[in-house]
């Protein structure tokens, strides 16, 4: 019988899995959406879908780990062997993700050593896409590979490799610091943010509520997939997460905990960056509307321009980029913990090899978006990752543990382990409620793309970038399903 | 700011910070309840 890594503590657990649910989004995803959606009035949709989507889910996913103590497809195989599939989908999606979101990370480590040196691109909002990436004009012109950030991707593969390399041990141990200190810095920077002029003037965008906005589907739709993006659902990371506890630890504690986590340091963060888009908006003399963007035109573009225009800009920017690599680090080598935990558990290669490996893929597929087309790539494959994706796994999960497997069982579980029990609700929640929120969620994305295909971008690369991908790690996944399955023998 | 801004940041940050707190309390308090037992 094989020894399973077990977490030094329950404290540990948490905050690797709050540091996992924590990542780049929460600061550049929800504020804006929020902005977009109604302001204030959308933080009402938003615990909504927290408490009726995605903190079933996450009890659901921590479950699963917990029970058949082993990673996505282990358990999904161990619930029904016809599951398995679903988790090795998970990974593939989950894995996608990281090659980008480590080329991102790598952006981050450019920037931080731009703070120190004080490098031309630095303050410069175009220099982002002219320097540092070297932006083509579209998708299918690559230009050449930016050595800045095939230099960050590097740094972050070999940050996720030693920390993964060592297993939960050494995980428990880093998020002890990447988890506070990001929350640290950012109220620093809230602080620096909230002392300038027009702070003010930003938060009430950010705030102010629009309660008409809350009659529009539109709005709800954004508020369960903002939760569901949000806390690492559908990756596979929650159950290798919780796999890695002992057999009867809490189960439904954790996940309102890291759930309520997350969301808090949401709430929180869009205080800190609409402050300074507020401040950004009165220096430059325009309109707030001018000013917001979301994603890495934030960080990498409007963030960098605020900060430029401030007294002691070279510590706040260092303060900030600290705070985004901190903020993803968690999360990257989270999701490419959830998918060695897979490989270990299938095929029982050592936690070490798995994680090079691992690694050294990760950084060669990441190459392409360190080309001047790189974010187009980028762009087009986060899409489909996220909305064809994750949510379409989360649906599937639902669907095999509620309608197939049976949420009975798995809640008899859940109540004789945790600090308290779930009642009729979680079952109501996760055979209805979150499985027609996420399938409503995939029809109106697919009617979006009928109507406008996405980004403008042409359909070759859409079809490539797009469904290609989706397509890709569909096969990889019945591949790896029925080359070797699991044999009751090697369950741990 | 207006006073619709301030009421919604205050209120939802009662329901998250409270709920957050809420949940952390019942874990220590069943996690000492648990090495009282041990």
């Amino acid at each position: 019988m094989a020894h399973r890594d077990r977490w030094a503590s329950r404290q540990a657990f948490i905050m690797a899995a709050v540091g996992s649910a924590i990542g780049l989004g929460n600061l550049w995803r929800f504020p804006m959406v929020a902005y977009a959606n109604g302001g204030g009035a959308f933080l009402i949709p938003y615990i909504v879908a927290l408490l009726t989507a995605g903190i079933p889910l996450m009890i659901l996913e921590y479950s699963l780990g917990s029970l058949f103590q082993k990673s996505s497809p282990g358990s999904l195989h161990a619930a029904r062997p016809g599951f398995e599939m679903i988790g090795w989908w998970a990974l593939g999606i989950g894995s996608t993700i990281s090659f980008y979101y480590a080329v991102v990370m790598g952006w981050s480590w450019d920037y931080l050593a731009c703070s120190f040196g004080r490098l031309p691109w630095c303050n410069d909002a175009q220099a982002f896409f002219d320097n540092l990436l070297g932006l083509t004009s579209g998708p299918g012109e690559l230009g050449h590979i930016s050595w800045p950030a095939l230099l960050g991707l590097a740094a972050t593969w070999a940050l996720i490799y030693w920390i993964i390399k060592a297993g939960v041990l050494r995980v428990g141990k880093v998020v002890m610091i990447t988890v506070p200190l990001p929350a640290f810095l950012l109220v620093l920077i809230l602080i620096r943010g909230l002392t300038l002029p027009g702070a003010a003037e930003g938060l009430a965008y950010y705030l102010t509520p629009d309660f008409g906005a809350l009659t529009n589907a539109k709005t709800w739709l954004q508020a369960y997939a903002q939760v569901f993006f949000s806390l690492s659902l559908g990756f596979g990371i929650l159950t290798a997460y919780a796999s890695y506890l002992p057999k009867r630890s809490d189960i439904a504690n954790n996940a309102f905990i890291t759930s309520f986590a997350d969301a808090g340091f949401a709430f929180f963060a869009g205080f800190a960056v609409f402050s300074v888009l507020g401040y950004l908006a009165q220096s430059q003399g325009v309109p707030i509307d001018s000013v917001v963007r979301g994603g890495p035109g934030l960080a990498f573009v409007i963030y960098p321009t605020a900060m430029s225009l401030m007294p002691l800009a070279p510590l706040v920017s260092i303060m900030f980029f600290v705070t985004l690599l901190t903020l993803g680090i968690d999360s990257a080598f989270s999701i490419v913990e959830g998918a060695v935990a897979g490989l270990r558990d299938k095929w029982k290669v050592s936690q070490q090899r798995a994680a090079l490996y691992f690694s050294i893929f990760g950084f060669l597929v990441g190459i392409i978006f360190t080309t001047g087309a790189g974010l187009f790539w980028l762009d087009i494959v986060d899409r489909w990752m996220n909305d064809y994706g994750l949510v379409v796994i989360g649906l599937m999960e639902c669907i095999a543990i509620g309608w197939f497997y049976g949420t009975g069982k798995l809640k008899k579980y859940i109540n004789e382990v945790s600090d308290f029990r779930i009642g009729i609700w979680w079952d109501i929640f996760i055979k209805w409620v979150t499985p027609l929120a996420l399938g409503w969620a995939i029809v109106m994305s697919i009617i979006d793309d009928f109507k406008q295909p996405y980004g403008d971008y042409p359909g070759w690369a859409l079809a490539l970038g797009g469904w290609g991908v989706v397509a890709a790690i569909i096969i990889v996944a019945a591949i790896v399903t029925s080359v070797r399955p699991f044999r009751a023998s090697e369950e741990d | 700011m207006p006073t619709s801004a301030w009421v919604m940041a205050i209120a939802i940050g009662i329901v998250l910070y409270s709920g957050l707190g809420i949940c952390i309390r019942i874990a220590i308090k069943k996690s000492r309840e648990q090495e009282g037992e041990k």
